[in-house]
């Protein structure tokens, strides 16, 4: 079964925060996992290393736009990236 | 108009000697020597052998490990030291911090961070960089990190002056809380040189010592790197006294001055007008003097300098004095330096000791004064000076007294 994009997400947000991916859910609230600016920046590049994609989308905007893990799984649908075959 | 003393109610530290205060004192007072064998990083091609590295446990596991990827070591380090010092005088800024202040001398920053960025992609070409490679290298970083830490909101900078950082950032609060400013300041240096590269730098300098650190010795080969951070709180009396805190000594002045002469080789003029011109903020004669906290690095450009200033600033008085270098048990600590050795001077004044300097095997006869070789002795201290005499002529004094009320 192919990972979706919420379970990657789990895993990159949970690696990212030092989190049990388990406490993770789209109604999340990033800043209140402890996810800082500069955290989400590193999330966002590792989505880009991981399906090879580019997110135009500097770290303030990233910070205002996307406040909850919903927030990420909808820009993942918006790239496509369901069900995209991700590298490593 | 009289001014309101400026007082130390709160010190910590992290060095070759340990992870507290205690431990760093009773290393000192017992003459115990903190520098050791490099094992980290591989010493293969290095010809430094010798260094002050902290000991086990690595202070990364006194902070939250979320934190971490965000903190190069110098940074770790800082906020180590001000944990304590914080801790011991009792301030908390949760309701506010907007009067409080934090001042950071640094001397190299984010060693670890830029290096790995470098071999990243100039080697293995990397196609980025670690997001926090930036927040991690900036030289303001150990200061706002504390500040972040503890909520603290007035003036929050760095300090850079290599070697005289920490007295340069000393210097900085003093002004802060005499013009009133800020009502409180953490105030310190920190410094996390043992890195591939740095020491590499280090090592083409040709001032390192391939045995050990041994101030005024005849055969003195040079200075030994150490990492390290010291904090303290520094407070005006009133302000201090009106919340109760435990005094523990007084700052009763700061002088500066620059050699603006050669870049390694200091000059007695300018570091003697550095003692001068604290000795007169301080309103201090030399008779009043008891001890004298070398820069003491072990270089012979240092020590036959540094002593004929001794002599040329006190004059008759030198003679009197105890001197000492207690680099020769934590190292030279570069921008932490100064705020580890006015903590040493802090203890020596609280406990009416005065550390030695160790490695002495045979003293230089150019060093005639009391450098206190080989043990500690107890004396009654009124007042200490602390120097620091940096590569680039910048030099920095404090000195240190007892609080009488």
């Amino acid at each position: 079964m192919r990972e979706t994009i919420e379970d990657a997400l789990r895993e990159i947000i949970a690696k990212q925060a030092h989190l049990d991916p388990s406490v993770i859910t789209p109604g999340s609230v990033l800043s209140e996992l402890g996810v800082t600016s500069l955290d989400l920046v590193e999330i966002i590049m590792t989505i880009e290393d991981k399906y090879d994609v580019t997110i135009q989308v500097d770290a303030v905007e990233a910070w205002n736009g996307y406040k909850t893990v919903a927030n990420l799984i909808e820009l993942g649908h918006s790239l496509g990236l369901e069900g995209h075959r991700g590298g490593a | 108009m009289e001014r309101e003393p400026i007082v130390v109610t709160g010190a910590g530290c992290v060095s070759a000697l340990g992870h507290s205060v205690e431990t760093f004192w009773s290393a000192l007072q017992d003459g115990r020597c903190g520098l050791g064998k490099l094992d980290e990083p591989a010493p293969s091609d290095l010809k430094v052998s010798i260094v002050g590295a902290i000991p086990a446990p690595d202070p990364r596991q006194m902070l939250d490990a979320r934190r971490l990827p965000m903190l190069d070591r110098f940074s770790v380090l800082a906020i180590v030291a001000a944990q304590q010092a914080l801790a011991q005088s009792g301030l908390s800024f949760e309701n506010g911090g907007h009067r409080a202040g934090c001042v950071v001398g640094v001397g190299t920053a984010g060693g670890e961070a830029i290096e790995e960025l470098y071999r990243k992609i100039y080697l293995e070409g990397a196609k980025r960089a670690n997001v926090f490679t930036v927040p991690r290298v900036m030289p303001s970083a150990p200061a706002s990190q504390i500040s972040m830490a503890y909520g603290i909101r007035g003036p929050v900078f760095t300090v850079s002056s290599a070697c005289a950082s920490s007295n340069h950032a000393i210097a900085t609060a003093v002004w802060l809380l005499r013009s009133s400013v800020v009502d409180a300041a953490i105030v310190g240096g920190t410094e996390a040189p043992l890195t591939y590269g740095i020491l590499k730098a280090w090592e083409a300098m040709r001032v390192m010592a391939p045995d050990t650190c041994r101030p005024f010795d005849r055969h003195r080969k040079g200075l030994v790197l150490a990492e390290g951070a010291g904090m303290v709180v520094l407070e005006r009396a009133d302000h201090a006294k009106a919340r109760g805190a435990e005094i523990l000594a007084q700052i009763a002045g700061v002088g500066m001055s620059a050699d603006a002469a050669d870049l390694v080789a200091p000059t007695l003029e300018g570091a003697a007008r550095a003692i001068q011109t604290c000795l007169a903020d301080a309103h201090l004669s030399v008779d009043a003097i008891d001890y004298v906290n070398a820069h003491g690095t072990g270089t012979a450009a240092n020590d036959i300098t540094e002593i004929k200033v001794i002599k040329a600033v006190f004059g008759d008085e030198a003679k009197r004095l105890s001197i000492s270098s207690t680099k020769s048990m934590h190292g030279h600590a570069l921008g932490a330096s100064g705020s580890l050795e006015l903590i040493a001077a802090i203890e020596a004044i609280r406990h009416g000791i005065v550390p030695p300097t160790m490695n002495i095997e045979e003293l230089d006869p150019e060093c005639d004064l009391d450098v206190t070789p080989g043990c500690a002795r107890a004396r009654p201290i009124r007042t200490a000076i602390s120097n620091a005499f940096a590569f680039g002529g910048t030099n920095a004094v404090v000195a240190v007294k007892r609080f009488d009320d």
